[in-house]
């Protein structure tokens, strides 16, 4: 009861959930931006074996958010994540130059699969406050979202750390989910840098 | 892959596992194979005794590895290792190519902990120094990538980890090994409060003979170091051992006092002319017993690490130029002082070297007076026994490096004299401050005698320059002697400050995010010091800077880590010199050592030198002019 009376009220409000899951090689700072955006503070982090989960409400729509270890054994789990998601997540270290391009194998991975297919994809390239980190125009190209096809995807520099460009991503996901709820799937990437 | 078995089998652990290694290998190659042989191997390799233990807080079981420095951690430091940009991975939950395999089986935890005199040491000790909760204010400002990183983020996580139960209360400062420093904090207050005790009744009686003050300061400074450093000290007592020299020291202070008095006669003359004089002697003898006191450090039943490494070998061969460390290292301590308390600054120089250290001994005790004071004291005292420790292997690196490589590695030059100022200012606290003017003096009136001697085609370039330097830095070893405190006064204060960005901002950028660590926390407040001092003296000796950067680029080449001491040194021409002389016959040892050493870190290197490049824009181009001129004049 109570339940169905708190999606009506949500419904009245314009709220609205969205089940993200955000995944990245390890390392990427995917735990960081979790509780980032979660707690607003920066915690010390150890490496994710498993997953987190936090709920993240941000303007009117409260994002559920699952944050899997991103460690070479733990990513064929991924997929048991994919059902019924509405969104990627996906964490690049903008610093790690050498392992781009298993970033950019995982992403393909990961946005091929078809219970993936009808979701939008976030990149997060991270760490851009460290210097020597490459651009997000940069790690687009490593992952080759330009590519993409019929898929809707931004792509945002952040820092974890600083809290730079956290929320404006899911301002993007937030506005892109009322998107695809009204309309079908575009083919159009959008980037901000 | 055979290689990888065959370095396996020395280990316990491989037999157990070495008939299914053997079958896998050749029955084929296959991938997946190759993973799960090479997960057995480091699980055997977690078992060893030395890599039981996380390294950097000694929490059993580490399930971690840190592939930078090819270390077992636990879960814990691994988070920490990750936010310096270490790679790590999870025994567990990742995949290991053979090359990090064969590097986990030559490296571990016995031998970081042994090499952590040498460079990499220094690699983790900037990852302390970053950690250490104390003053937020001194340790980040230098390196804008992690700066905030510091600024924002540390203070609220750093309760966190301090107030959860198991882990960090432990280990405060998480990098090193955790427990000598909490020991050393602990022995070394209570050390310093006899010493200060002592030295007071010294400076009682007035101006002290040198044997008196000997006597009395030698072996209080002995124990401290002993115990602050006892590790490491006992790796560098260890390699002593090796040549056999080392017995000499521990036993006989009188004769390397007499060394070195010898040499401070030559000293005398000088410094007879000039005011100075009656305190150079004693700080001669203050030098001598620091590197007594480094000497005993072998003796004390500390040494808990392995003592038979390579690295020790290295430090024993380098233990003449450890007392070249000291005594630079006592040079910077004069800056630091004054920037701890205004007290006695100015005094420092003028006053016999007694009265010197008791003021900084007395400043110990009383942190609290100021705080940034406080933060320093806190900051250097940990460190303290091993950035000395590092000094003598880079130091004995510096000199095969020397003769290859002189022009490249400006930049690195660069972040090797911010590093020095940093051990320099850990090593002046606690120990024997007022020496270092003086000191240096010493080692530049040493240096003429020696050159006729060295052989080298890279070090003549070296000493022509020294030499051609070595008399105006005499000339202005007054200045930096008596004025130095006022010099170093001001620059400390700078430090505070932003101030000598010209100069030091350099270093600081170039370092990378392992060495920020460091640099961070000592740069600010002992490193810097004794750069302003230098940038206040530079007029009266253009020549000195423009040596140092010379002579600390040749040196520096490979490890940035090395640097540090020798651009504490102003003559660091000359002192190379010296010590290569010296320390000639042993360089073949050295060499082998720390090849080995320079290899696993190339790559390091490499990042720094990413780093570096980023960093140019912003760093000053007058340093590779700077470092050129010595060799154009």
């Amino acid at each position: 009861m109570g339940q169905a009376f708190r999606k009506l009220f949500d419904a009245f409000f314009g709220n609205s959930e969205m089940r993200v899951v955000m995944l990245g090689l390890d390392a990427a700072g995917k735990t960081t931006i979790l509780y980032k955006l979660h707690i607003g503070e920066i915690l010390s982090t150890v490496p994710t074996i498993g997953f987190n989960v936090e709920k993240v409400q941000y303007k009117n729509v409260i994002f559920t958010v699952w944050d899997v270890g991103g460690q070479e054994k733990l990513r064929p789990l991924w997929r048991h994540y994919f059902n019924n998601t509405d969104g990627l997540i996906y964490v690049v270290d903008s610093l790690d130059r050498e392992r781009i391009g298993r970033a950019k194998q995982e992403f393909q991975t990961i946005i091929n699969d078809p219970f993936m297919l009808n979701s939008v994809i976030l990149v997060f390239a991270n760490k851009q406050d460290l210097r020597g980190a490459m651009t997000p125009m940069e790690v687009c190209e490593g992952l080759g979202l330009f590519d993409l096809r019929n898929r809707k995807w931004h792509i945002q520099g952040t820092s974890a750390l600083k809290g730079d460009g956290l929320y404006e991503g899911l301002d993007w996901l937030a506005s892109t989910l009322k998107e695809t709820k009204a309309s079908g799937l575009s083919s159009i990437g959008t980037s901000s840098f | 892959m055979k290689n990888i078995f065959l370095c396996l089998l020395p280990s316990k652990a491989s037999s157990v596992m070495k008939n299914p290694g053997f079958e896998e290998l050749n029955m084929k190659n296959r991938k997946t194979t190759g993973d799960e042989r090479a997960e057995r191997v480091i699980r055997g390799l977690l078992k060893l005794p030395e890599n039981r233990r996380c390294i950097n807080c000694n929490l059993l079981g580490p399930q971690y590895v840190c592939t930078t420095f090819s270390t077992f951690v636990c879960t814990n430091c691994s988070g920490i290792h990750r936010e310096f940009t270490h790679r790590i991975k999870s025994v567990s939950m990742a995949k290991f190519t053979p090359e990090e395999v064969t590097a986990l089986q030559a490296g571990g935890n016995e031998d970081e902990k042994e090499s952590q005199q040498g460079s990499k040491k220094s690699n983790s000790l900037r990852f302390e120094l970053k950690n250490p909760p104390p003053s937020p204010s001194t340790t980040r400002s230098d390196d804008p990538s992690f700066k905030y990183l510091y600024d924002e983020s540390k203070s609220p996580r750093f309760a966190q980890k301090y107030n959860r139960p198991g882990s960090f209360t432990r280990s405060p400062i998480k990098f090193e090994v955790v427990d000598d420093r909490f020991r050393d904090d602990d022995y070394r207050t209570r050390r310093l409060l006899n010493i200060e005790s002592k030295l007071r009744q010294l400076s009682i009686d007035g101006q002290k003979n040198v044997d008196r003050s000997q006597l009395p300061a030698a072996r209080p400074l002995g124990e401290i170091f002993r115990e602050t450093s006892s590790p490491q000290a006992s790796h560098s007592s260890g390699g002593g051992s090796v040549e056999g020299n080392p017995s000499e020291r521990k036993t006989n202070h009188p004769e390397s006092s007499i060394d070195w008095s010898t040499k401070s006669q030559a000293s005398d003359v000088d410094a007879g002319v000039k005011p100075e004089a009656p305190s150079l002697p004693d700080e001669n003898n203050w030098a001598v017993f620091e590197t007594s006191t480094e000497n005993n450090g072998p003796k004390t039943p500390n040494t808990s690490t392995s003592e038979t490494s390579t690295i020790e070998v290295v430090a024993t061969s380098a233990k003449t130029p450890l007392d070249l460390l000291l005594f630079e290292l006592s040079g910077p301590v004069t800056p630091v002082t004054g920037g701890m308390s205004q007290v006695s600054s100015g005094d420092n120089n003028n006053e016999p070297t007694t009265t010197t250290t008791e003021e900084n001994s007395s400043n110990w005790d009383f942190p609290p007076n100021n705080a940034d004071a406080w933060a320093l004291t806190t900051t250097t005292a940990p460190e303290l026994p091993q950035p000395s420790h590092d000094i003598p292997p880079q130091q004995a690196q510096p000199y095969q490096t020397e003769d290859s490589n002189e022009a490249s590695h400006a930049l690195k030059s660069l972040s090797l004299e911010y590093l020095p100022s940093v051990s320099v200012g850990s090593s002046s606290t606690s120990t024997t401050q007022p020496t270092s003017a003086q000191v240096r003096g010493v080692a530049s009136n040493n240096q003429p005698l020696v050159n006729p001697n060295s052989n080298d085609s890279s070090l003549a370039l070296n000493q022509v320059s020294s030499q051609t330097t070595s008399k105006p830095t005499q000339d202005t070893r007054p200045y930096v002697g008596f004025h130095p405190s006022k010099v170093e006064t001001r620059s400390s204060g700078r430090m505070e400050l932003p101030e000598p960005p010209s100069v030091l901002p350099v270093a600081s950028k170039s370092i990378n995010p392992f060495d920020v660590t460091e640099g961070r926390s000592l740069g600010h407040t002992s490193s810097l010091p004794s750069m302003a001092s230098l940038h206040g003296v530079q007029p009266a000796v253009p020549s000195r800077i423009g040596l140092m950067h010379a002579s600390s680029i040749g040196s520096l080449g490979t490890m940035a880590s090395q640097s540090p001491s020798y651009a504490l040194s102003f003559p660091m021409g000359v002192y190379f010199d010296q010590v290569n002389n010296e320390v000639q016959p042993l360089r073949p040892q050295r060499a082998e050592s720390f090849n080995g050493d320079l290899t696993g870190f190339g790559s390091l290197d490499k990042i720094q030198q990413s780093y570096v490049g980023h960093m140019t824009p912003s760093n000053p181009i007058s340093f590779s002019n700077t470092r050129r001129n010595p060799f154009d004049e």
